[in-house]
């Protein structure tokens, strides 16, 4: 399970002076759920362009299923894309749209009408229903799935998905994440998903690649992103995070989860973090009281309701401590 | 507000166009009816003799060279004017340059533009003079007043109409469904056939209608640029109602054309209500 | 958006010398010492200046002004009203309007021509300044309604609303909201009026009586005879003047396809 299907060896690509995409080194494994997450012009979109085919890197290569695909165009390619908003073509209906590929590859008439209507099935629109539709009659919960559609009955090693989930509600969004995880598991297709939504990319993925400013900030499982952050962006951009600065001047900065984060009223031990409660937020399950530490810092502690062994107040005094193993070390 | 509300608003230019458009067709069509007076005129009456005096091979003729000349200049048209909307609608920085130099040939004079082609084909002109001092040829090539002329005149006048609808389609394309075609393994070829030229279809019927129309009707290109044997039929109604005096027959023709061209107005029209 | 590849751009190089060398050499030979031929043999403006001695030609120069001025102002009003008319109107009959601003725009306009005439000749008028300014007008109502149609499209209704609501009356809200915001389109619809004007043959060849000859047709009338630098002179002149009023009515125009 650990074959590399997409394997990306310091791919750059500049649009004028910028770097959109810098040096980036990636891999997506076989059948894997792989998140490109990071905040609007971090360079996730651009990557996911150039294993598509859709950009050419300036510098570095690009290999797909073992061979070399850096200037291969996008329609030699065993991907398949979905778009932001759909691209559906307007001026087919829907199981033409889900025909086009397989056209493109001059399947047998019968051989394309079976497996459009298997894979409007496997993204559950009742083809008896839905495949005579026009583009602009459908919902767009609808029009995402006709492109996944479009995209899955070319039955592709790789499925590239650009925040194909971005444009529907969140009850909707909800349901799709769930719906693609599991079509992921069932079809054995690598996903490569592109995201901005850390809560989206924490649910449905197995591993996730972070991405800052054109360079990927760490990758690994969402257990090993969320707890072993390895640099102040990525702790901050998922989840809330306290960061304390090196104690006595040597050494690395640390961050800890505000639930894993104790506190205590008054002063802790000598050397823990002090400062003043600013705000006390209840949330339902569970506190959120932050503070103010001495050093001008702020800390957030996330406490479960119920305890009810202490009322924390606004202007009191209190410290921080935390168990070494929930602490992660920040390389910068 | 009820001044400004609906009808007033309307009146003027619903009397205007009326009057001086709609019941002037009518006028024609009413002449086409009647049978011809001694000066050219009509007198009361009733009579189909000018369309089954349009029946003669002679009419016929001219009518069928009329509608071939139309029907070449708009295909010429569309495959030079394409490839001109799609450069324009891909040129970035300089497509409201390149647009404003599409529509400025439209609204300058048709006349001076023909004119220009004289200059250009004459035996002395540019083309041929510039030839003979290249040595390509010793002689000056004919090449105004044939139908190759006529042809060059028409293109060159009615290019600017085709390439406007086509690139308001083109401009409209999302640029990302020709994306969508590449990963779902559509080669360039077939990214023009399957997706940019069904989605320009509207502007290429739009085009090829706005060209075809005027071509149709055109009578100053065949009467500056062309032969004897290149009247068109603009020419021919041009004649009835000039030397020859015979309007009730110049009104029939006239009333040909305007069928042609509204049996391709409406099945167009059904489809696509916006013009320009 | 991509660039285009090469070739498409070559070949939009290509329609554009196609669609504007014929005239620039037009132009490029109103300057020419040489009479005949095509060879040039030293810069003069010896031909403009023969235009001034003229009189057809200035006659031909007042008759057009005068019909552009005339047509203009008449059809950009009707044209106006028309179109602000058709926003507020019922949609009752509103494809049937449609209609009617549509067909004179894609009817040959020699079928327009000669239906004027038989028109003028039925009821007897005398063809002169009158019916050429007549056809003018009917021809150029349709356009202008289309460009000041286009540019209340891009309006946005509520504003006069919210004149409304501050306590203008519907006529005060028009007069002080609309209209000002409408004048670029007005104007544009002008411009645009006049240039069809000054540079119209077809339907002018038609309804023109004796001593109305316009410039088109005084052009018409020597290109018949013979070439002559002065008729690159003239051709010049009128097709300058288009392309300023031209680009007069692209800057007023609503920016297309950005």
């Amino acid at each position: 399970m650990s074959e590399a299907v997409v394997e990306l060896q310091s791919v750059t690509r500049r649009f004028g002076a910028v770097a959109a995409v810098n040096d980036v080194t990636l891999e997506v494994r076989r059948g894997e759920f792989l998140s490109l997450l990071g905040p609007s012009g971090c360079g996730k979109t651009t990557t996911l362009r150039i294993i598509a085919g859709l950009e050419t890197p300036d510098a570095g290569s690009v290999r797909l299923l073992g061979g070399d695909a850096t200037r291969r165009p996008a329609w030699e390619r065993p991907i398949s894309m979905v778009f932001q908003n759909g691209a559906l073509f307007p001026h087919l209906d829907v199981a033409r749209n889900v025909a086009f590929g397989l056209r493109e590859r001059r399947r047998p008439a019968g051989e394309i009408r079976e497996r459009v209507a298997r894979t409007l099935e496997l993204v559950r629109l009742d083809p008896a229903l839905y495949a005579g539709r026009r583009i602009t009659e459908l919902s767009g919960g609808q029009q995402q799935r006709v492109a996944l559609a479009r995209a899955l009955v070319l039955e592709p090693s790789i499925l590239l998905l650009d925040e194909p989930l971005g444009a529907l509600d969140l009850q909707l969004r909800k349901a799709m994440q769930l719906e693609l995880k599991e079509l992921n598991r069932r079809l054995g297709i690598s996903f490569v998903f592109v995201t901005h939504d850390q809560e989206e990319a924490l649910v449905m993925s197995d591993r996730i690649a972070v991405m800052d400013q054109g360079r990927i900030a760490q990758v690994g499982t969402p257990a090993q992103i969320y707890e072993r952050p390895r640099t102040a962006f990525v702790a901050g951009f998922i989840g809330l995070c306290n960061i304390f600065g090196p104690a006595k001047g040597a050494g690395h900065r640390i961050a800890v989860r505000p639930e894993r984060t104790q506190l205590h009223a008054g002063a802790g031990p000598a050397g823990s973090p002090a400062g003043e409660i600013t705000d006390v937020v209840y949330l339902g399950g569970t506190i959120q009281v932050h503070l103010r530490l001495d050093d001008g810092a702020r800390a957030t502690v996330q406490l479960p309701t119920g305890g009810a062994d202490q009322a924390w107040r606004i202007g009191e005094r209190a410290s921080l401590s935390w168990r070494g193993a929930d602490a992660a070390v920040l390389e910068d | 507000m009820s001044v400004l509300r609906g009808r007033w608003l309307l009146a003027p230019g619903v009397f205007w166009l009326v009057a001086f458009f709609a019941i002037p067709v009518a006028v024609l069509a009413g002449t086409s009816l009647m049978p011809r007076g001694i000066y050219g005129g009509v007198t009361a009456g009733f009579t189909l003799e000018h369309y089954s005096r349009f029946l003669d091979p002679l009419y016929l003729g001219i009518l069928a060279r009329t509608l071939l000349l139309s029907a070449i200049c708009t295909a010429i048209c569309l495959l030079a004017g394409y490839p001109v909307a799609l450069g324009i609608a891909r040129s970035g920085r300089w497509k409201n340059l390149l647009l404003f130099l599409v529509i400025l040939p439209l609204w300058t004079s048709f006349l001076v533009r023909t004119y220009a082609m004289i200059f250009l084909l004459r035996d002395h002109g540019l083309i041929n003079e510039t030839l003979m001092a290249l040595g390509i040829t010793s002689a000056p090539l004919h090449l105004l007043y044939t139908r190759g002329a006529v042809l060059a005149g028409l293109v060159y006048g009615l290019l600017p109409l085709m390439i406007l609808p086509l690139y308001t389609s083109l401009e409209k394309l999302d640029p990302t469904l020709l994306e969508a075609a590449e990963v779902l393994g559509a080669r360039p070829l077939s990214r023009f056939w399957r997706v940019i030229l069904p989605l320009s279809l509207p502007g290429t019927i739009a085009g090829c209608l706005l060209v075809f129309i005027p071509s149709l009707g055109a009578f100053l290109t065949p009467d500056l640029l062309g032969g004897a044997k290149d009247m068109m039929i603009g020419s021919l109604i041009q004649n009835q109602f000039g030397p020859a005096r015979d309007w009730p027959f110049g009104s029939a023709a006239s009333v040909v054309v305007m069928v042609v061209v509204l049996v391709a107005m409406l099945g167009w029209l059904r489809r696509r209500p916006e013009v320009l | 958006m991509r660039r285009a590849p090469r070739s498409i751009v070559a070949l939009t190089t290509l329609g554009f010398i196609t669609m504007h060398v014929p005239v620039l050499v037009l132009a490029v030979f109103s300057f020419n010492r040489s009479r005949y031929g095509a060879s040039w043999e030293g810069f003069t403006l010896d031909w403009y200046r023969r235009l001034a001695e003229r009189p057809d030609i200035l006659a031909a120069l007042k008759v057009s002004l005068v019909v552009g001025g005339l047509s203009t102002a008449i059809a950009t009003t009707i044209g106006t009203l028309f179109a602000v008319g058709m926003t507020r109107g019922p949609r009752r009959g509103a494809a049937w309007l449609e209609s009617l601003v549509l067909l004179p725009i894609v009817t040959p306009e020699i079928v327009m021509g000669i239906g004027l005439l038989a028109l003028f000749a039925t009821l007897g008028i005398a063809l002169g300044i009158t019916t050429i300014v007549i056809a003018h007008v009917a021809f150029s109502i349709p356009f202008v309604i289309v460009v000041v149609r286009a540019r209340l499209a891009g309006m946005d209704r509520t504003l006069e609303e919210a004149a409304m609501t501050l306590g203008a009356t519907g006529r005060s809200a028009f007069l002080k909201v609309t209209l000002p915001l409408l004048w670029p389109g007005i104007i544009a619809a002008a411009l645009l009026a006049f240039t069809m004007s000054i540079d119209d043959f077809v339907i002018t060849f038609f309804v023109a009586g004796p001593g109305s000859s316009t410039l088109p047709l005084v052009i018409y009338a020597m290109a018949r005879r013979a070439v002559e630098p002065s008729i690159n002179a003239v051709s010049t002149l009128l097709v300058a003047a288009s392309t300023l009023l031209i680009l007069g009515f692209d800057r007023l125009s609503p920016r297309r396809g950005s």
